[in-house]
């Protein structure tokens, strides 16, 4: 009895050493990328300024309120597992981005995997740009490789324990992020329904904000984009479909398209908080093609609750 | 027996109290609950009248009407108790509201002013005019909204 009580704490203690070792191995942020696909391409930087603008890098990347540089990072976001501070994503070769690799860019990106192997927090919305085609990373990357070089170092999250236990992402990761994979358009829905589904889904990363969390911060299935009682800096962030939606169900496609131009809501009322930021700094700039697209593609949802 | 009933009438005592300070809060929750209701109302006839606006400027007017009653008695709809972090409200109504009423009601003037206009440009059929004048009316929603307004809970 005693002997075999031994052999399950020895077996026991192999197994957690097996983790821990698991949890510690660096991953392998290289993604191959198709032959042909570069970040140099002609042309890339511009998509880019574009699909940057799309996917609302500035809002986070951008220490605004405190005077920071544009992309340099620095602002600080309050979440129920501490604070994280945004990182430099400036071409800066010794704080910001300047050294990384096409497929090192795109493997933070698009699978939450650092230059060093080292995992990424979710803050990083890895988990809605992994939907993201690749071309189109590598155009921000593009984009970004033009701005300003700031030299200004990260600073480190401070959060609390055991999330400051980097490792554990991979953990995390086990359980909530699927493989990756590019989003690939619906046949027999239209141009602009797909259009506005890959603007959603994978690069704008709406349901990030717009969906309840889990306490592991994971989204909660069957719950996306329901809205979320507990969103950034505090703020309650609306649904835009589910049983919550109603007030978003009763927009027309044309004043969706117009707030995100603009900012005003039907009521005459304006966008505020951390959305504000996202139109300002992101949607106002997209084509109106694009704004109605992503209204095409979200009254689709509102319009039948609980999809 | 006497001490039975004595804890029966202790019991009634204490539910009834509960009971009391119960209702005191939901009047002051219900304060918001009307005043939110009603700004909802405002911004929803407003919209209307500016829907209408370009095609049937009488019908704009009546919306509008009905959006300008509404602005005029925002000052009345906030009682004492009704700010964001007295017991048992919740609201996004922020105590600058009661500690800087002269510029809350210069804000609240602020609207009236703007949708008076509005009427003006829609009654003299001046198109271009009422649409700046809607813009007006959206600026002093903003305007008060962003000093007097919480986040969103």
């Amino acid at each position: 009895m005693i002997a075999a009580l031994r052999w399950f704490l020895i077996a026991g203690v192999v197994f957690a050493g097996g983790v821990l070792v698991w949890l510690a191995w660096p991953a392998t942020g290289n993604v191959d990328l198709p032959a042909g696909l570069s970040s140099a391409n002609p042309g890339m930087a511009d998509r880019g300024a574009y699909l940057v603008r799309a996917a609302a890098c500035l809002p986070c990347h951008w220490d605004k309120k405190n005077g920071g540089e544009r992309f340099a990072g620095g602002r600080e976001l309050k979440t129920p597992f501490g604070t994280f501070y945004t990182p430099n994503i400036t071409p800066d070769g010794e704080t910001g981005i300047g050294k990384w690799s096409d497929a090192e860019f795109v493997g933070a990106l698009t699978h939450g995997v650092g230059r060093s192997g080292e995992q990424l927090y979710p803050t990083l919305p890895y988990t809605s740009y992994t939907h993201m085609r690749i071309e189109d990373a590598l155009a921000i990357k593009a984009y970004l490789s033009t701005q300003n070089a700031v030299h200004h170092p990260n600073k480190p999250h401070a959060l609390s324990f055991p999330y400051s236990w980097r490792a554990l992402v991979k953990g995390w990761k086990l359980l909530y992020f699927d493989t990756p994979q590019p989003l690939t358009d619906v046949p027999g829905r239209s141009a602009s329904w797909n259009r506005g589904r890959y603007l959603v889904t994978a690069v704008g990363h709406c349901a990030e904000c717009h969906s309840p969390r889990d306490l592991q911060g994971a989204l909660v299935p069957g719950a996306w984009l329901h809205g979320n009682p507990k969103g950034p800096d505090g703020w309650k962030v609306p649904a835009l479909a589910g049983p919550g939606a109603k007030e978003f169900a009763g927009w027309t496609n044309a004043q969706i398209a117009n707030y995100l131009k603009s900012g005003e809501e039907p009521n005459f009322d304006s966008a505020e908080g951390p959305m504000a930021e996202v139109i300002a700094e992101g949607m106002k700039y997209l084509t109106d093609e694009d704004r109605l697209a992503i209204a095409d593609y979200l009254k689709s949802l509102s319009t039948t609750p609980g999809s | 027996m006497k001490r039975a009933l004595g804890l029966a009438i202790l019991g009634a005592a204490l539910i009834t109290a509960g009971v009391a300070i119960g209702d005191t809060v939901s009047d002051a929750q219900k304060s918001v609950d009307q005043r939110v209701a009603a700004m909802k109302e405002m911004g929803g006839k407003v919209n209307e009248a500016f829907q209408l606006s370009a095609t049937n400027a009488a019908d704009a007017r009546t919306k509008l009407a009905a959006a300008f009653a509404i602005a005029q008695s925002i000052p009345s709809r906030f009682p004492a108790g009704t700010a964001d972090g007295d017991p048992g409200v919740t609201t996004r109504a922020l105590p600058k509201i009661w500690s800087d009423q002269g510029g809350f009601q210069k804000a609240a003037d602020g609207l009236v002013a703007a949708l008076k206009t509005t009427d003006a440009k829609l009654a003299a059929n001046d198109g271009a005019g009422a649409d700046a004048a809607f813009g007006d009316v959206r600026k002093a929603c903003g305007t008060c909204h962003e000093t007097y307004r919480g986040k969103a809970k």
